[in-house]
């Protein structure tokens, strides 16, 4: 009886709807052009093709010709090159190695060490000072690169830097952190991250929001332990937006270039040159277009790399659960 | 006020969020075995109240006894009730057998204990065919079984289901409603179960409670409730149609009470001398169902008034007819197997005076109608 109650209601409503129609009509004609779309799409489109399109062509382009900005002779077409110049180098072999592990071990940890710091933060909802010390964590991340360059050459410096003040005291000898050819690698991936596990944390705590109340309740009154809690509920929810944060962060690693080119400009000898480092001097200290353009392009297609492998993992789960 | 066999007692729990109170001073008792239905409009507080006996809530003030012993401090996972809350909240991760299975193996139930209880609850919600798939495979009527299926596959003795079929297509939920009632039966076990439903209410419970204005107005069994409420708002709330409300003055005449409504006079038992001068003006209630189309001799004792037919609506096998009586609205309920030929415009109605409860201004029922003569 009441369900028919509410069906008689229904079919009121939709009488009234009806009625209200026709001074929609204009809006739904626009609306149900077929260049309604284009419009819409029309400025987004634009400022996408001035802004990305364009200089890409021009990049690519520039890639297949010698260009010397501080030689007198005119650009010349020399087909691919640049780009086997770069294969047959061992030099820029090494570099991209020697990017791919800064990207790996610095995503990883600072991963790792968000996921971590975010768990604290959610698990302690009603800690006093709760958001001072979220406002504080978060610190690191707004700091431009150059700022956090700088001090951190401070903090590393062998002679006065505060690092080495504790180092000394413990071990007895004194370290340069930036010009041993040992430490300065390592010494740049803790800096990326200690600048960037905030971000993890960040996308951590997003990621944990995104688990339905519900889930967690359930698991509470069955007695999830605390990792199958993690992992049969909050996982399964969180998982995107945490990859998402990976994603963003190793595309980001992979261009690391301010942070190094400060800290140590490459060296010692090429010790901590990765591949934004390189692409930078042969653009604007050897002037070497050609050649930058190319590597830029190398550049563009391995992070293309990364963000198909990413999407590609995230849709193959997604249908094979579906075809379970 | 605790009896013997009481396993649940809400003693004065308040629940306010914000400044907003959701809850005030709730008062219920249920005994060992019982199909307690916690009846009450949308947005009443109904689950609110499950969740703090879930341990999902803590009230502001108040206590919740537990199998004898105070529980309100007790940790969620400890309290040991079935659980079937109003959000599905099912693992996204593992199939629908383990979601039902996982519970009981963490509960310490052996696999070979539990399979046979999956296998159960899935055949009873007919969602044996679904137990290889995971949640976001279903739609939303399956995952509610499965919901189900998993709150009532815990091993316990008190079992809540948070309004666990709305939304269900109809014939399942009949279907249900019966499979639920059998089930809690044939386990001897305690359930709690809410829902807005005032049919659904009525059949499934040994006991109603009235949750209205933030408190439990009356508990009792659905045939005290439905046919002699103690509180206007348990009249109003329970049965489908709703039932009419006349204004009415309380007045003695020769010594005995009587009411006098816009539309009839009716002689009036007072329960317990309760009714006085002091309930000049009540408020008198009526089933529709109570309101007859009087046929042209007049029945013996039944009060009778002209009335104008408004509107009919057809829900097939009966007619809700509503009515202008002398300003006053009325609703009826006509069966097709009683009344036959169509119903013309105007009428006279027929009732009987021991189906009209007078309630005090302060909603409390004060008396009943009786036949002329009968005070």
């Amino acid at each position: 009886m009441a369900q028919l109650g509410t069906q008689i209601e229904s079919v009121a409503g939709a009488r009234r709807i009806e009625a209200t129609q026709p001074r929609l009509s204009r809006w739904r004609a626009l609306e149900e052009s077929r260049l309604f779309p284009a419009v819409l799409v029309l400025p987004i489109l634009i400022f996408f093709l001035v802004w990305n399109i364009i200089p890409l062509l021009w990049l690519l382009g520039v890639s297949f010709y010698r260009f010397k900005l501080t030689s007198a002779q005119p650009e010349q077409y020399i087909g691919f090159e640049n780009f086997r110049r770069l294969w047959e180098s061992s030099v820029y072999w090494g570099t991209l190695g020697r990017t791919l592990t800064f990207m790996v071990c610095s995503v990883g940890l600072a991963t790792v060490l968000g996921i971590l710091l975010g768990l604290l933060f959610w698990g302690s909802a009603r800690m006093p000072g709760r958001r001072l010390a979220l406002t504080l964590l978060f610190t690191p991340m707004i700091l431009p690169p150059v700022a956090v360059g700088t001090f951190y050459r401070l903090i590393y410096d062998p002679t006065f830097g505060v690092l080495n003040y504790y180092a000394n005291r413990i071990t007895g000898k004194t370290y340069d952190f930036l010009g041993d050819k040992e430490l300065a690698f390592w010494a740049l991936v803790a800096v990326d991250v200690w600048m960037w596990t905030p971000f993890m944390t960040l996308m951590t705590l997003a990621a944990l929001g995104s688990v339905p109340k519900a889930e967690l309740e359930a698991a509470e009154i069955d007695r999830l332990p605390w990792l199958k809690r993690l992992w049969y509920v909050v996982l399964p929810h969180g998982k995107f937006i945490l990859m998402l944060g990976i994603l963003l962060r190793t595309i980001d690693a992979f261009k690391t270039t301010d942070l190094v080119y400060l800290m140590t400009r490459g060296g010692p000898g090429n010790r901590t040159e990765l591949v934004g480092v390189t692409l930078y001097r042969q653009g604007f200290e050897a002037f070497q277009m050609g050649n930058a353009s190319a590597m830029a392009v190398i550049a563009l297609l391995i992070a293309i790399a990364f963000t198909s492998i990413y999407l590609y993992v995230l849709n193959y789960r997604e249908t094979r659960a579906a075809l379970r | 006020m605790t009896g013997t066999n009481t396993i649940l007692e809400f003693r004065g729990i308040a629940k306010s969020y914000g400044a907003t109170p959701v809850l005030q001073d709730v008062n219920l008792t249920v005994e060992s075995g019982d199909f307690l239905v916690v009846y009450g409009p949308p947005a009443a507080g109904k689950t609110v109240l499950m969740r703090i006996l879930m341990g999902l809530e803590t009230p502001d003030a108040g206590t919740i006894h537990l199998r004898g012993q105070d529980a309100t401090r007790v940790p969620a996972a400890q309290r040991n009730i079935g659980y079937v809350p109003q959000s599905f909240a099912l693992y996204p991760h593992i199939s629908v057998h383990d979601n039902i299975a996982y519970p009981l193996r963490l509960a310490g139930v052996s696999e070979r204990d539990a399979e046979p209880i999956v296998q159960h609850a899935a055949e009873m919600l007919k969602i044996s065919d679904l137990l290889k798939k995971r949640p976001d495979q279903l739609s939303g009527g399956q995952k509610q079984r499965v919901a189900i299926a998993r709150g009532i596959a815990k091993q316990t003795d008190i079992y809540v289901l948070d309004d666990p079929l709305a939304g269900l297509d109809f014939k399942l939920r009949e279907q249900l409603v019966d499979d639920l009632r059998g089930l809690q039966q044939s386990w001897n076990a305690t359930f709690l179960y809410t829902t807005s439903d005032a049919i659904e209410a009525l059949t499934l419970a040994d006991r109603v409670a009235v949750l209205a204005e933030r408190t439990i107005v009356e508990a009792g069994t659905p045939e005290q409730l439905y046919d002699a409420p103690e509180r206007i708002e348990t009249m109003r709330l329970l049965g489908f149609p709703q039932a009419n409300f006349l204004p009415g003055e309380i007045a003695e005449r020769n010594g005995s009470l009587v009411c006098r409504t816009p539309l009839f006079e009716f002689a009036v038992r007072p329960d317990n001398g309760a009714v006085s001068a002091s309930h000049r003006s009540v408020t008198v209630g009526l089933r529709p169902e109570s309101i007859a189309i009087a046929s042209s001799g007049s029945a013996n004792g039944a009060i009778q008034a002209p009335a104008r037919v408004l509107l009919q609506e057809d829900l097939g096998g009966e007619e809700i007819v509503y009515l202008d009586a002398n300003g006053v609205s009325l609703m009826t309920v006509v069966r097709h197997d009683t009344f036959e030929g169509t119903i013309p415009d105007r009428i006279t109605i027929a009732l009987d005076p021991t189906a009209l409860i007078v309630f005090a201004p302060d909603g409390k029922r004060v008396g009943q109608g009786v036949p002329v003569g009968h005070v």
